[in-house]
């Protein structure tokens, strides 16, 4: 009846006969949206990147900065060191018998700055390390990873071979507090690795790894040992739940091979070229002078005629063996061409991050991605103060006050006990950020 | 002709003995000019200085100093030695001879005694003799020796105090002992070999109060120096005439750090300077908590 019916009005009925455009204009809508829907999507992952790879840009130049601060008080103590043990040497210089001994503390003095600088070198080394690692870590943990974690069923399963069927309320109760927690402190050592592996995603478990299978795979700060100048990492997962955890990042470099990949490369110069600095001999000149006067004003008793007749032998020679020895001490840490600004310009940290995401076609439209990738520059830079600028070498104020210090303790107008002398503002360094660089 | 060839001998050996007995004439240190009147020895001492044996000694006179001065240059004339210099220093008014007999070297120097309350101002008399062999270079082109009288190492504690928390090396002498508010400087010599003394503080340190924060041989810290000054030839040098190579020196030594709750202890230990079969010098820098 009914389709008799329509049979026999169908061609007479006026009604609905923008249907088939209302479908075709939805279906334009609909493929529209989802254009939107993927630009958008793009756009969150440029948005995504271009966050990561300033936070690791930023954060890298920020551990360089806290590099370079480092060195810059280590200057500063070995040069304040060096006054301290100088004027032990030159009380012990002072007496007939004593410049052997003086002798023995400027060697002491030699070998300890040697081994400050050593180390300072070394400090550095590892300072450039920790500013790639920084870097490295910041981009990662500032990308958005839409992985699943692993449900409590696979979390039950893979840890305890269990399944919540054959589990009282009680017991699934206990467990998801483990779940929850990520750790039981009375199971034994393998189930609790295996209870935070099967708590956490497969990107946490990366970012946690210390081992070649984590985001980092240089090993150990070492100071004898600089890390390549440019490093790359990345993880990739799949969006179904279990493809994701057994997948990533424990197939090695192969991450490209999934549906979702992040990748971060950290650029930079292998290690700050770190130059001994030696004190000028216009600056000893003056002190030497002045310790030539200074001994043969004192009164030697018997010697002192002596003393006049083998000035050159008693006062002269000796104290030009020590200025030599003091030519020999470090007394901090330059650059290679002592042009601070021009170093730490020179030294960008580069980081570049790229998020990949497999196409996916939904029929109406085929939802692409690519890889989206974006990249920052950050670098530690000197600050112009009214004090001076920043600067890893130990401050021209310190060594004028050290000869002051000096000159004071010999003339006994000052303590010789205490020299306490830091400049600590101008060995700081800011951090810049250079978005999207080329 | 055995007679004439044992007549050459006898005459060779007499003339080498007078040579000698010459030779040792010209070199004696032992010369003594007559003294002036109303003059006494106050002190004297033997001394070696850059190579040298000298003799030094110091006189209290009661002429003044031009009486003086006319004295040796009278005295000095007629022993046969020549006279080098005269020289006047106005700061202290004093006068300074020097004179020349073959080898042997005379410096008289003329000043005066520290006035004295209610006394005349006595003059003093200072005598040096050295001898100065045609073959060496003079005192001014010489270069120290760790066998020169103000460079030997001392044979007992030079005054000062030890480390309280810190212990001194076995068969240790104190070179220096400065404790102040804030970082305290220590060091020693000890007959133990740089090995022994590093075994000595590592184990002695390594209680309750000390941690070893880190140990360091400073032959990699030299490399490192010598690698970024660009000069891998480079070796540290001092211009003084025996003991050890400093570089060698330098080297061999050792830096041991520790921390506790005392403060923290940096200790250098190198081969003695002098002599290493000596032993080794410890240094002791240590600061406050």
């Amino acid at each position: 009846m009914i389709f008799s019916q329509f049979s026999n009005y169908k061609a007479q009925y006026e009604k609905a006969q923008t249907f088939p455009f209302l479908i075709a204009i939805l279906c334009v809508v609909l493929i529209m949206v989802m254009i939107t829907v993927n630009l958008g999507q793009l756009g969150v992952y440029k948005t995504d990147v271009s966050v990561a790879a300033d936070a690791g840009a930023l954060a890298g130049a920020s551990a360089l900065s806290s590099t370079l601060l480092g060195v810059g008080l280590a200057s500063e103590s070995m040069c304040g060191f060096f006054y301290v043990e100088l004027i032990v040497a030159i009380l012990c210089a002072a007496t007939i018998i004593g410049i052997i001994v003086a002798i023995i503390i400027l060697i002491a003095m030699v070998i300890k700055n040697l081994i400050d600088y050593f180390e300072a070198c070394g400090n550095a080394r590892m300072g450039v390390y920790a500013a790639k690692r920084t870097a490295m870590q910041y981009a990662f943990q500032n990308m958005t990873i839409d992985e699943p974690r692993p449900t409590f069923k696979q979390f039950l399963y893979n840890v305890y071979g269990l399944s919540t069927d054959g589990l009282d309320p009680n017991q699934i109760r206990a467990y998801n507090d483990i779940y929850t927690k990520g750790d039981d402190p009375n199971a034994d050592s393998d189930t609790r690795l295996r209870i935070k592996r099967w708590t956490q995603s497969g990107f946490s478990y990366f970012m946690a790894d210390s081992s070649d299978n984590g985001f980092w795979k240089w090993g150990n700060p070492d100071p004898s040992r600089s890390v390549p100048g440019e490093v790359t990492s990345g993880y990739g997962w799949g969006q179904d739940e279990i493809g994701s955890i057994l997948s990533s990042y424990r197939n090695g470099s192969d991450y490209k091979g999934y549906d979702n990949w992040v990748e971060v490369t950290v650029k930079s110069r292998k290690k700050f070229e770190l130059l001994p600095y030696s004190i000028a001999e216009w600056d000893i000149s003056v002190l030497f002078d002045y310790l030539s006067d200074w001994i043969r004003g004192m009164d030697w008793g018997w010697w002192d005629w002596l003393k006049e007749v083998l000035a050159f032998i008693l006062i002269d020679l000796p104290l030009l063996i020590m200025k030599l020895s003091l030519m020999l001490i470090i007394i901090g840490v330059s650059t290679a061409t002592g042009d601070m600004k021009l170093i730490s310009d020179n030294f960008p940290m580069k980081v570049t991050v790229t998020r990949y995401r497999k196409e996916n076609n939904l029929g109406l439209w085929n939802f692409r991605y690519g890889a989206v990738t974006s990249r920052a520059m950050g670098h530690a830079f000197v600050v112009d103060t009214v004090n001076g600028s920043s600067t890893i070498e130990p401050t021209s104020d310190l060594i004028g006050v050290g000869m002051q210090w000096i000159e004071d303790c010999l003339s006994g107008s000052g303590d010789c006990d205490e020299f306490s002398y830091m400049k600590t503002e101008l060995h700081l360094f800011e951090t810049k950020l250079t978005p999207g660089f080329n | 002709m055995k007679d004439s060839l044992r007549e050459l001998l006898i005459i060779g050996v007499f003339l080498l003995s007078f040579g000698i007995l010459a030779y040792a004439q010209d070199y004696d240190l032992d010369f003594e000019p007559a003294l002036p009147v109303d003059t006494q020895k106050i002190n004297s001492q033997e001394l070696r200085l850059v190579g040298r044996d000298m003799q030094a000694a110091t006189y209290a006179s009661q002429k003044d100093r031009y009486a003086l001065t006319d004295y040796y240059n009278t005295v000095m004339q007629k022993e046969g030695f020549k006279k080098l210099s005269d020289q006047f220093d106005e700061r202290d008014s004093s006068r300074t001879l020097k004179y020349q007999k073959d080898e042997l070297m005379v410096v008289i120097r003329i000043f005066l005694a520290p006035k004295e309350k209610d006394k005349a101002q006595e003059t003093r008399i200072g005598m040096l003799k050295y001898l100065q062999p045609k073959d060496r270079p003079p005192l001014e082109k010489s270069r120290i020796s760790f066998k020169d009288t103000n460079m030997q190492l001392p044979k007992q504690d030079i005054p000062g105090e030890d480390p309280q928390f810190i212990p001194r090396p076995p068969q240790s002498i104190r070179l220096v002992g400065r404790g102040t508010a804030g970082v305290s400087t220590y060091s020693y010599t000890t007959p133990l070999s740089v090995q022994g003394a590093v075994d000595f503080y590592k184990m002695h340190m390594s209680g309750t109060y000390w941690q070893i924060q880190g140990e360091t041989p400073t032959k990699y810290a030299a490399g490192l120096y010598k690698d970024n000054i660009l000069k891998k030839d480079f070796k540290y040098m001092l211009p003084i005439d025996d003991g050890e190579d400093l570089d060698a020196v330098i080297n061999d030594s050792y830096s041991l750090y520790f921390q506790g709750k005392y403060g923290s202890a940096n200790i250098i230990i190198y081969p003695n300077l002098v002599d290493r079969k000596l032993g080794s010098i410890v240094f002791i820098n240590f600061t406050k908590a």
